[in-house]
């Protein structure tokens, strides 16, 4: 790509920017005619984008506040009716009380034998069986949990919870979270408990993460019920690599080599190339009537793909090249196809002002 | 102190320190709304169906608002990808129904309700425009709806999608002039 269509480009996103934030923006002269077309055809985009309608709004608002008013009024304890209505004094009560509490059960010492969740007591330790993944291989996760009071110790959901979290955006990419499966566990002390999981580098949509940084996170329940984060003994951190290619690796190349004709035009499918992230297919056209390689008409050709009977994908127009004998087709579908998939009918609907379709049955014998 | 706060808050909900929630909800509410059903609108056909999903993430997100750490994203993410699970789960539910419905002429139907003449020709002229983005592709279609319906910027969007910034400069500029051309011809009869 050359530097004026990347000056284009830089120049077109910072002011699209501008206009989406409620600018009103006026290009510089050197920004061209196509730029200027673009945000001119953008502010059209912005215009006819419908708002969502005022008595929707309200009535979304009021309804989801009355909500909120409801679960805190059945949440409202009894001890909130004797503490006092300011917050300073609310903090003041609540820390003596708090005090006064820890004071009594310290002394009575009630709690002396029974297994208690002490989160401090509990050495969490989770680590990857290597730093450095590459995209899409099997990460095995190893976590270990050991009591390291002389006392029994109380795990409420054994395994606990496991999430994968993005280290640039903290958030879980993945959790591993056996509801139904898991049992309270009581440790012995000093005694440990271990387990392991292969986590398969998608996330909750099915899809591959991005290359980056990950790390784990433990979670226990505490005494309500509710996730507790366990302190890990050092963080487990590990590392993927992004795949060679922004469209995947290529795993598997499927010799299609079938013709369909119709219309005087013959289109061969040649190849698919399944990757990670999608799939490139490769096609050879006939020349169409009236055909010249050298004149400027469009053939790009539009295609939809059903796998396994599903619904409808777009595969959507093709790149494309020309000779004297025809044209040289590829798309790229942006969606994987699953490796368990059977059969795809892919769909060419047109090509360029020429209606099809031309219809191919494959076998994807996976 | 302000932990201790927190933590009987969650306990018992005093009705004081809930106003400051709802306070803190409508305010994001009114902000992350017409984004929300902006993104939503462009990723399904009527606008009945953009109100119910758009009315389904807030109420995921309010049930959830007072466990979400604000230390561990922005507000924004976190909305943006509860709307696109909500889409998601939506098209898996009615996969049957996915294939977009199509007059004759190629237009979407909507279930629009009668509008002054202006909005009507922009009503139209928005049923034009989701007609040429549901050829693109799929990649460039959800570009296009996280851009213009959602607002995000484009590292927002490359984080979301696991492209580079740049790449995701490149596909909205050729995707937008892919758009204007369509739009144009369209237009111009």
């Amino acid at each position: 790509m050359d530097n004026r269509q990347l000056e284009m480009e830089r120049l077109f996103a910072e002011e699209l920017d501008r206009l989406l934030a409620g600018e009103e923006i006026k290009p510089a002269p050197e920004a061209g005619e196509d730029v200027s077309a673009a945000l001119i055809f953008s502010q059209q985009i912005i215009e006819i984008t419908p708002e969502p309608n005022p008595r929707f709004e309200s009535l979304l608002q009021a309804k989801l506040l009355s909500e909120l008013a409801q679960a805190e009024a059945k949440d409202n304890k009894w001890y909130w009716k004797i503490m006092p209505r300011q917050p300073v004094w609310q903090a003041v009560t609540a820390t003596v009380s708090v005090v006064v509490i820890g004071l009594i059960v310290w002394l009575s010492g009630i709690f002396s034998q029974m297994p208690v969740t002490v989160p401090a007591a509990l050495a969490a330790n989770a680590a990857t069986n290597k730093a450095v993944y590459a995209a899409g291989e099997p990460v095995q996760i190893e976590v270990t949990l050991t009591n390291n009071t002389d006392k029994p110790l109380t795990l409420k959901q054994f395994p606990p919870i496991i999430s994968l979290m993005d280290t640039a955006t903290k958030q879980p990419v993945f959790t591993f979270n056996n509801k139904g499966t898991t049992v309270a566990r009581i440790l012995a002390p000093g005694e440990s408990a271990a387990f392991s999981v292969f986590w398969n580098q998608r996330d909750v949509t099915g899809n591959l993460v991005a290359g980056g940084g990950y790390y784990i996170e433990l979670e226990d329940l505490d005494s309500q019920g509710q996730p507790m984060k366990l302190t890990l003994t050092k963080p487990a951190e590990f590392e993927i690599q992004p795949p060679a290619s922004d469209f995947g690796d290529i795993y598997k190349t499927i010799e299609i080599n079938q013709s369909v004709t119709a219309g005087d035009i013959t289109v061969t499918l040649k190849q698919l190339r399944l990757t990670d992230k999608g799939a490139f297919l490769e096609a050879f056209i006939s020349p169409p009537p009236g055909y010249n390689y050298r004149a400027d008409t469009d053939y790009a050709a539009f295609v939809t793909y059903y796998i396994d009977n599903g619904w409808i994908k777009y595969g959507g127009l093709s790149t494309y090249e020309k000779s004297r004998d025809g044209m040289a087709h590829i798309w790229y579908f942006n969606e994987p196809i699953p490796p368990e998939a059977q059969e795809i009918l892919i769909i060419i609907k047109n090509i360029g002002e020429i209606k099809g379709p031309w219809e191919f049955q494959i076998t994807l014998g996976q | 102190m302000f932990s201790l706060i927190g933590l009987l808050t969650l306990m018992g909900g005093n009705p004081e320190i809930a106003g400051t929630i709802a306070e803190r909800f409508t305010s994001l509410y009114k902000e992350f709304l017409p984004k929300i059903f902006k993104y939503i609108t462009y990723k399904v056909t009527d606008t009945q169906t953009a109100e119910d999903l758009t009315s389904q993430v807030f109420e995921k997100a309010l049930s959830k608002f007072k466990s979400h750490d604000a230390a561990k994203g922005a507000f924004s993410t976190w909305i943006f990808s509860i709307a696109r699970n909500t889409v998601i789960d939506f098209y898996r539910a009615n996969s049957k129904e996915r294939e977009l419905q199509q007059d004759k002429d190629g237009l979407l139907r909507q279930n629009d309700n009668p509008a002054p003449d202006d909005l009507i020709i922009k009503a139209e002229q928005f049923r034009m425009l989701k007609s040429f983005i549901t050829k693109l592709s799929q990649l460039e279609q959800e570009i296009i709806s996280m851009k213009f319906g959602a607002r995000l910027n484009n590292r927002q969007i490359a984080q979301a999608t696991g492209l580079t910034e740049s790449n995701v400069g490149t596909i909205i500029w050729r995707t937008v002039n892919k758009l204007r051309n369509n739009f144009r011809e369209w237009e111009n009869g």
